[in-house]
Protein backbone atom coordinates (compact mmCIF):
# COMPACT_ATOMS: atom_id res chain seq x y z
CA UNK A 1 0.00 0.00 0.00
CA UNK A 2 1.46 3.47 -1.08
CA UNK A 3 1.31 6.91 0.66
CA UNK A 4 -0.68 9.67 -1.09
CA UNK A 5 -0.71 13.20 -0.06
CA UNK A 6 -3.53 15.71 -1.04
CA UNK A 7 -3.93 19.09 -0.63
CA UNK A 8 -7.40 20.25 -0.38
CA UNK A 9 -8.53 16.88 1.12
CA UNK A 10 -10.79 18.50 3.59
CA UNK A 11 -13.93 18.73 1.27
CA UNK A 12 -14.78 18.08 -2.79
CA UNK A 13 -13.04 16.47 -4.99
CA UNK A 14 -10.34 16.13 -2.63
CA UNK A 15 -12.21 14.80 0.35
CA UNK A 16 -13.69 11.82 -2.35
CA UNK A 17 -9.90 10.75 -3.42
CA UNK A 18 -8.72 10.69 0.41
CA UNK A 19 -12.30 8.67 1.37
CA UNK A 20 -11.15 6.17 -1.75
CA UNK A 21 -7.80 5.98 -1.44
CA UNK A 22 -8.54 5.14 2.38
CA UNK A 23 -11.39 2.54 0.86
CA UNK A 24 -8.55 1.33 -0.82
CA UNK A 25 -6.33 0.52 2.32
CA UNK A 26 -3.31 3.42 1.41
CA UNK A 27 -2.06 5.99 3.69
CA UNK A 28 -3.25 9.73 3.22
CA UNK A 29 -1.93 12.65 4.53
CA UNK A 30 -4.04 15.09 3.80
CA UNK A 31 -2.98 19.13 3.73
CA UNK A 32 -5.57 21.48 4.02
CA UNK A 33 -6.39 24.32 5.78
CA UNK A 34 -8.91 22.91 7.84
CA UNK A 35 -9.51 19.84 8.88
CA UNK A 36 -5.90 18.82 7.44
CA UNK A 37 -3.89 15.83 8.97
CA UNK A 38 -1.15 18.80 8.38
CA UNK A 39 -2.61 22.01 8.69
CA UNK A 40 -1.20 24.68 6.12
CA UNK A 41 -2.12 27.28 4.68
CA UNK A 42 -0.77 26.84 1.24
CA UNK A 43 -1.52 30.21 -0.30
CA UNK A 44 1.54 31.29 1.51
CA UNK A 45 5.45 30.76 0.95
CA UNK A 46 5.44 30.17 4.65
CA UNK A 47 2.52 28.09 4.67
CA UNK A 48 4.06 25.70 1.96
CA UNK A 49 7.28 25.49 3.74
CA UNK A 50 5.95 24.40 6.62
CA UNK A 51 3.73 21.72 5.01
CA UNK A 52 6.82 20.45 3.03
CA UNK A 53 8.71 20.40 6.55
CA UNK A 54 6.55 18.33 7.96
CA UNK A 55 6.42 15.74 4.98
CA UNK A 56 10.05 15.46 4.78
CA UNK A 57 9.80 14.63 8.86
CA UNK A 58 7.09 12.38 8.76
CA UNK A 59 8.42 10.31 5.64
CA UNK A 60 11.75 10.83 5.01
CA UNK A 61 11.87 7.48 2.85
CA UNK A 62 9.72 8.99 0.60
CA UNK A 63 6.22 9.02 -0.88
CA UNK A 64 4.43 7.28 -3.75
CA UNK A 65 1.77 10.06 -5.00
CA UNK A 66 1.51 14.10 -4.64
CA UNK A 67 -2.28 15.25 -5.83
CA UNK A 68 -2.38 18.82 -5.59
CA UNK A 69 -5.54 19.44 -5.69
CA UNK A 70 -6.13 22.22 -3.52
CA UNK A 71 -7.72 25.22 -5.25
CA UNK A 72 -10.22 28.23 -5.13
CA UNK A 73 -12.80 29.21 -8.09
CA UNK A 74 -13.21 31.97 -9.77
CA UNK A 75 -16.29 32.62 -7.74
CA UNK A 76 -14.46 33.98 -4.98
CA UNK A 77 -13.86 36.85 -6.35
CA UNK A 78 -10.51 36.85 -4.73
CA UNK A 79 -7.46 37.40 -7.72
CA UNK A 80 -4.53 37.73 -5.35
CA UNK A 81 -5.69 33.89 -3.62
CA UNK A 82 -6.88 32.36 -6.55
CA UNK A 83 -3.07 32.83 -8.39
CA UNK A 84 -1.15 31.98 -5.09
CA UNK A 85 -3.13 28.73 -4.01
CA UNK A 86 -4.29 27.59 -7.87
CA UNK A 87 -0.72 28.01 -9.41
CA UNK A 88 1.88 28.59 -6.65
CA UNK A 89 0.39 26.47 -4.51
CA UNK A 90 0.10 24.06 -6.63
CA UNK A 91 3.64 24.00 -8.22
CA UNK A 92 5.47 24.76 -4.95
CA UNK A 93 4.23 21.45 -3.33
CA UNK A 94 4.71 19.44 -6.16
CA UNK A 95 8.41 20.54 -6.85
CA UNK A 96 9.15 21.04 -2.93
CA UNK A 97 7.66 17.46 -2.88
CA UNK A 98 9.90 15.99 -5.55
CA UNK A 99 12.84 14.67 -3.67
CA UNK A 100 10.29 12.17 -1.70
CA UNK A 101 8.69 11.49 -4.95
CA UNK A 102 12.02 10.40 -6.36
CA UNK A 103 12.84 7.80 -3.77
CA UNK A 104 9.71 5.67 -4.63
CA UNK A 105 9.04 6.11 -8.14
CA UNK A 106 5.92 8.10 -7.77
CA UNK A 107 3.43 10.51 -9.28
CA UNK A 108 2.32 13.54 -9.45
CA UNK A 109 -1.37 15.00 -10.44
CA UNK A 110 -2.08 18.87 -10.21
CA UNK A 111 -6.21 19.82 -10.74
CA UNK A 112 -6.67 21.76 -13.70
CA UNK A 113 -9.83 22.73 -15.24
CA UNK A 114 -11.71 22.20 -18.78
CA UNK A 115 -11.91 25.76 -18.79
CA UNK A 116 -8.80 26.01 -20.31
CA UNK A 117 -10.30 25.08 -23.33
CA UNK A 118 -12.65 27.37 -23.31
CA UNK A 119 -11.00 30.84 -24.36
CA UNK A 120 -11.41 32.54 -21.07
CA UNK A 121 -7.91 32.15 -20.06
CA UNK A 122 -6.18 35.69 -19.59
CA UNK A 123 -2.93 34.22 -21.46
CA UNK A 124 -1.04 37.10 -20.09
CA UNK A 125 -1.17 36.35 -16.98
CA UNK A 126 -0.66 32.71 -18.12
CA UNK A 127 2.90 33.82 -19.70
CA UNK A 128 3.61 35.45 -16.67
CA UNK A 129 3.03 32.82 -14.39
CA UNK A 130 5.10 30.31 -16.37
CA UNK A 131 7.71 32.33 -17.24
CA UNK A 132 8.39 34.72 -14.89
CA UNK A 133 7.03 32.93 -12.14
CA UNK A 134 7.30 35.65 -9.53
CA UNK A 135 4.53 35.43 -6.78
CA UNK A 136 5.25 38.28 -5.12
CA UNK A 137 5.69 40.96 -8.29
CA UNK A 138 2.71 38.91 -9.78
CA UNK A 139 0.44 39.79 -6.91
CA UNK A 140 1.76 43.38 -6.93
CA UNK A 141 0.58 44.20 -10.29
CA UNK A 142 -2.97 42.09 -10.06
CA UNK A 143 -3.81 43.68 -6.50
CA UNK A 144 -6.29 45.87 -7.73
CA UNK A 145 -7.98 44.01 -10.43
CA UNK A 146 -11.86 43.90 -10.22
CA UNK A 147 -12.96 41.26 -8.40
CA UNK A 148 -15.58 40.47 -11.34
CA UNK A 149 -12.86 39.65 -13.62
CA UNK A 150 -12.11 36.60 -11.27
CA UNK A 151 -12.91 33.92 -13.68
CA UNK A 152 -10.30 35.14 -16.70
CA UNK A 153 -7.75 34.89 -13.80
CA UNK A 154 -9.10 31.32 -12.44
CA UNK A 155 -8.78 29.81 -15.89
CA UNK A 156 -5.26 31.59 -16.70
CA UNK A 157 -3.74 29.67 -13.40
CA UNK A 158 -5.09 26.57 -14.52
CA UNK A 159 -3.80 26.83 -17.90
CA UNK A 160 -0.46 28.05 -16.74
CA UNK A 161 -0.66 24.70 -13.95
CA UNK A 162 -1.54 22.26 -16.79
CA UNK A 163 1.30 24.01 -18.97
CA UNK A 164 3.56 23.59 -16.05
CA UNK A 165 3.29 19.93 -15.57
CA UNK A 166 4.12 19.68 -19.09
CA UNK A 167 6.53 21.14 -19.03
CA UNK A 168 8.19 19.56 -16.17
CA UNK A 169 6.94 15.96 -17.24
CA UNK A 170 9.82 15.08 -19.67
CA UNK A 171 12.27 15.76 -16.79
CA UNK A 172 10.73 14.63 -13.75
CA UNK A 173 9.85 11.35 -15.90
CA UNK A 174 13.46 10.93 -16.79
CA UNK A 175 14.08 10.83 -12.94
CA UNK A 176 11.38 8.12 -12.36
CA UNK A 177 8.40 10.55 -11.36
CA UNK A 178 5.61 10.94 -13.89
CA UNK A 179 3.58 14.25 -13.78
CA UNK A 180 0.01 14.87 -15.04
CA UNK A 181 -2.91 17.41 -14.88
CA UNK A 182 -6.54 16.64 -14.64
CA UNK A 183 -8.87 19.29 -16.03
CA UNK A 184 -12.68 18.60 -14.47
CA UNK A 185 -15.20 20.03 -15.82
CA UNK A 186 -17.99 21.85 -13.33
CA UNK A 187 -18.11 19.57 -10.47
CA UNK A 188 -20.82 19.33 -8.00
CA UNK A 189 -19.68 20.95 -4.42
CA UNK A 190 -20.61 22.60 -1.50
CA UNK A 191 -19.85 25.97 -3.75
CA UNK A 192 -21.54 25.17 -6.32
CA UNK A 193 -24.54 24.62 -4.14
CA UNK A 194 -24.44 28.15 -3.39
CA UNK A 195 -24.52 29.20 -6.92
CA UNK A 196 -26.82 32.14 -7.70
CA UNK A 197 -29.06 31.58 -10.87
CA UNK A 198 -27.18 33.81 -12.79
CA UNK A 199 -24.16 31.55 -12.94
CA UNK A 200 -26.42 28.90 -12.85
CA UNK A 201 -27.11 29.41 -16.56
CA UNK A 202 -23.79 29.91 -17.35
CA UNK A 203 -22.85 26.54 -15.88
CA UNK A 204 -25.80 24.70 -17.53
CA UNK A 205 -24.71 26.41 -20.98
CA UNK A 206 -21.39 24.05 -20.34
CA UNK A 207 -23.23 21.12 -21.17
CA UNK A 208 -22.22 17.62 -19.91
CA UNK A 209 -22.86 15.14 -22.64
CA UNK A 210 -23.13 12.12 -20.20
CA UNK A 211 -25.41 14.05 -18.14
CA UNK A 212 -27.98 14.67 -21.15
CA UNK A 213 -31.05 14.44 -19.87
CA UNK A 214 -30.92 14.18 -16.42
CA UNK A 215 -31.35 18.08 -15.89
CA UNK A 216 -27.93 17.74 -13.94
CA UNK A 217 -25.32 20.15 -15.22
CA UNK A 218 -22.88 18.98 -12.79
CA UNK A 219 -20.34 16.15 -12.65
CA UNK A 220 -19.65 14.35 -9.40
CA UNK A 221 -16.34 14.94 -7.60
CA UNK A 222 -16.58 11.09 -7.72
CA UNK A 223 -15.95 11.29 -11.23
CA UNK A 224 -12.91 12.99 -11.13
CA UNK A 225 -11.40 11.71 -8.07
CA UNK A 226 -11.42 8.26 -9.70
CA UNK A 227 -9.57 9.42 -12.76
CA UNK A 228 -6.93 11.07 -10.42
CA UNK A 229 -6.38 7.87 -8.64
CA UNK A 230 -6.04 6.43 -11.95
CA UNK A 231 -3.40 9.01 -12.75
CA UNK A 232 -1.69 8.50 -9.59
CA UNK A 233 -1.43 5.02 -9.86
CA UNK A 234 1.04 2.38 -10.94
CA UNK A 235 -1.62 1.05 -13.64
CA UNK A 236 -0.76 4.61 -15.50
CA UNK A 237 2.90 4.42 -15.41
CA UNK A 238 3.19 4.88 -19.15
CA UNK A 239 0.96 8.30 -18.75
CA UNK A 240 3.18 11.14 -18.24
CA UNK A 241 2.52 14.95 -19.28
CA UNK A 242 -0.56 14.24 -20.15
CA UNK A 243 -3.90 16.93 -19.76
CA UNK A 244 -6.60 14.50 -18.60
CA UNK A 245 -10.29 16.20 -19.41
CA UNK A 246 -12.67 14.50 -16.95
CA UNK A 247 -15.93 16.38 -18.13
CA UNK A 248 -18.24 14.33 -19.50
CA UNK A 249 -17.31 14.73 -23.04
CA UNK A 250 -17.50 18.78 -22.76
CA UNK A 251 -14.50 19.62 -24.17
CA UNK A 252 -14.58 17.28 -27.02
CA UNK A 253 -18.37 18.70 -27.73
CA UNK A 254 -17.12 22.25 -28.00
CA UNK A 255 -13.48 21.25 -29.09
CA UNK A 256 -13.97 18.61 -31.64
CA UNK A 257 -11.02 19.69 -33.98
CA UNK A 258 -8.32 19.73 -31.25
CA UNK A 259 -6.51 16.55 -31.52
CA UNK A 260 -3.55 17.19 -29.73
CA UNK B 1 -40.63 24.62 -44.70
CA UNK B 2 -37.87 23.19 -42.52
CA UNK B 3 -35.19 25.73 -43.87
CA UNK B 4 -37.26 28.56 -42.17
CA UNK B 5 -38.07 26.87 -39.08
CA UNK B 6 -33.94 26.10 -39.07
CA UNK B 7 -33.44 29.38 -39.50
CA UNK B 8 -36.59 31.39 -37.21
CA UNK B 9 -35.33 29.21 -34.38
CA UNK B 10 -31.56 30.43 -35.29
CA UNK B 11 -32.89 33.89 -35.09
CA UNK B 12 -34.49 33.47 -31.77
CA UNK B 13 -31.62 31.44 -29.93
CA UNK B 14 -33.75 28.84 -29.34
CA UNK B 15 -31.31 25.75 -29.65
CA UNK B 16 -34.07 23.15 -28.64
CA UNK B 17 -36.00 23.88 -31.96
CA UNK B 18 -33.29 24.12 -33.93
CA UNK B 19 -32.00 21.11 -32.98
CA UNK B 20 -35.46 19.45 -33.56
CA UNK B 21 -35.74 20.52 -37.29
CA UNK B 22 -32.67 17.66 -37.48
CA UNK B 23 -32.88 13.83 -37.50
CA UNK B 24 -31.37 12.09 -34.84
CA UNK B 25 -28.59 11.18 -36.94
CA UNK B 26 -27.22 14.31 -38.60
CA UNK B 27 -24.39 16.79 -39.26
CA UNK B 28 -23.81 20.52 -39.74
CA UNK B 29 -20.72 22.23 -40.92
CA UNK B 30 -20.37 25.77 -40.61
CA UNK B 31 -17.47 27.20 -42.17
CA UNK B 32 -18.52 30.94 -41.19
CA UNK B 33 -16.65 30.87 -37.57
CA UNK B 34 -14.60 33.94 -37.13
CA UNK B 35 -10.78 34.02 -38.84
CA UNK B 36 -8.34 31.91 -37.48
CA UNK B 37 -10.76 30.14 -35.50
CA UNK B 38 -11.91 26.17 -35.79
CA UNK B 39 -14.71 25.13 -37.95
CA UNK B 40 -17.54 23.65 -36.29
CA UNK B 41 -18.51 20.51 -36.76
CA UNK B 42 -21.29 18.76 -35.03
CA UNK B 43 -22.94 15.32 -35.20
CA UNK B 44 -26.17 14.07 -33.97
CA UNK B 45 -29.37 16.05 -32.97
CA UNK B 46 -28.65 15.89 -28.78
CA UNK B 47 -24.76 17.43 -29.58
CA UNK B 48 -26.69 20.07 -32.11
CA UNK B 49 -28.91 20.83 -28.69
CA UNK B 50 -25.84 21.27 -26.45
CA UNK B 51 -23.24 22.63 -28.62
CA UNK B 52 -26.05 25.47 -29.58
CA UNK B 53 -27.09 26.00 -26.37
CA UNK B 54 -23.29 26.90 -25.39
CA UNK B 55 -22.94 28.92 -28.62
CA UNK B 56 -26.45 31.26 -28.21
CA UNK B 57 -25.46 31.66 -24.24
CA UNK B 58 -21.65 31.95 -24.07
CA UNK B 59 -20.21 31.84 -27.65
CA UNK B 60 -21.29 35.12 -28.91
CA UNK B 61 -23.40 33.62 -31.47
CA UNK B 62 -26.52 35.23 -32.65
CA UNK B 63 -28.08 35.16 -36.60
CA UNK B 64 -30.03 38.30 -38.16
CA UNK B 65 -31.34 39.48 -41.70
CA UNK B 66 -32.33 36.11 -43.25
CA UNK B 67 -33.53 35.61 -46.33
CA UNK B 68 -35.17 32.15 -47.66
CA UNK B 69 -33.42 31.65 -51.26
CA UNK B 70 -35.68 28.41 -51.60
CA UNK B 71 -36.70 25.38 -49.80
CA UNK B 72 -32.65 24.35 -49.39
CA UNK B 73 -31.39 27.69 -48.79
CA UNK B 74 -31.04 30.54 -46.67
CA UNK B 75 -28.99 33.64 -46.96
CA UNK B 76 -27.95 35.41 -43.47
CA UNK B 77 -25.42 37.02 -41.15
CA UNK B 78 -23.96 34.80 -38.58
CA UNK B 79 -22.39 36.48 -36.20
CA UNK B 80 -19.69 35.45 -32.76
CA UNK B 81 -18.97 37.89 -30.92
CA UNK B 82 -19.67 40.82 -32.96
CA UNK B 83 -17.66 39.20 -35.80
CA UNK B 84 -20.01 39.57 -38.55
CA UNK B 85 -19.83 36.67 -41.77
CA UNK B 86 -22.43 36.81 -45.15
CA UNK B 87 -23.38 33.56 -44.72
CA UNK B 88 -25.64 30.67 -46.74
CA UNK B 89 -26.75 27.60 -44.79
CA UNK B 90 -27.61 24.85 -47.40
CA UNK B 91 -29.79 21.81 -46.27
CA UNK B 92 -27.38 18.78 -48.02
CA UNK B 93 -29.74 15.96 -47.43
CA UNK B 94 -32.76 15.04 -45.48
CA UNK B 95 -33.61 11.72 -43.54
CA UNK B 96 -35.01 9.20 -45.44
CA UNK B 97 -37.72 8.14 -42.92
CA UNK B 98 -38.33 11.12 -41.10
CA UNK B 99 -37.88 14.03 -43.50
CA UNK B 100 -35.66 15.78 -41.40
CA UNK B 101 -32.56 17.31 -42.05
CA UNK B 102 -29.28 15.09 -42.04
CA UNK B 103 -26.82 17.02 -43.59
CA UNK B 104 -26.63 21.10 -43.44
CA UNK B 105 -23.60 23.10 -44.19
CA UNK B 106 -23.18 26.97 -43.59
CA UNK B 107 -20.85 28.34 -46.05
CA UNK B 108 -19.36 32.15 -46.85
CA UNK B 109 -22.01 33.65 -49.32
Amino acid sequence: MGIYVVTGGSSGIGAQIVSKLKEQGHETVNIDLKDGDISANLATPEGRESALRELYDRYPDGIDAMICNAGVSGASGNIPLIISLNYFGATAMASGALELLQKKRGSCVVTSSNTIAQGAARMDVVGMLNNQADEERILALVKDYDPATAHSFYAATKYALARWARRMSADWGAHGVRINAVAPGNVRTAMTAKLSPEHMVAVEALPVPINYGTNDPLMSPEDIANAIIFLSSPLAHGINGVVLFVDGGTDALLNSEKVY
Amino acid sequence: MLIADFIHAMEKKDYKAMSQCFASQCRLFDYCTPEGTPNFFVYGRRAMDMFYHNKFILGGLSVSSPRIVDERTVNFYISYGGIINHAVANIESYDSSTGLIKELVIRPA
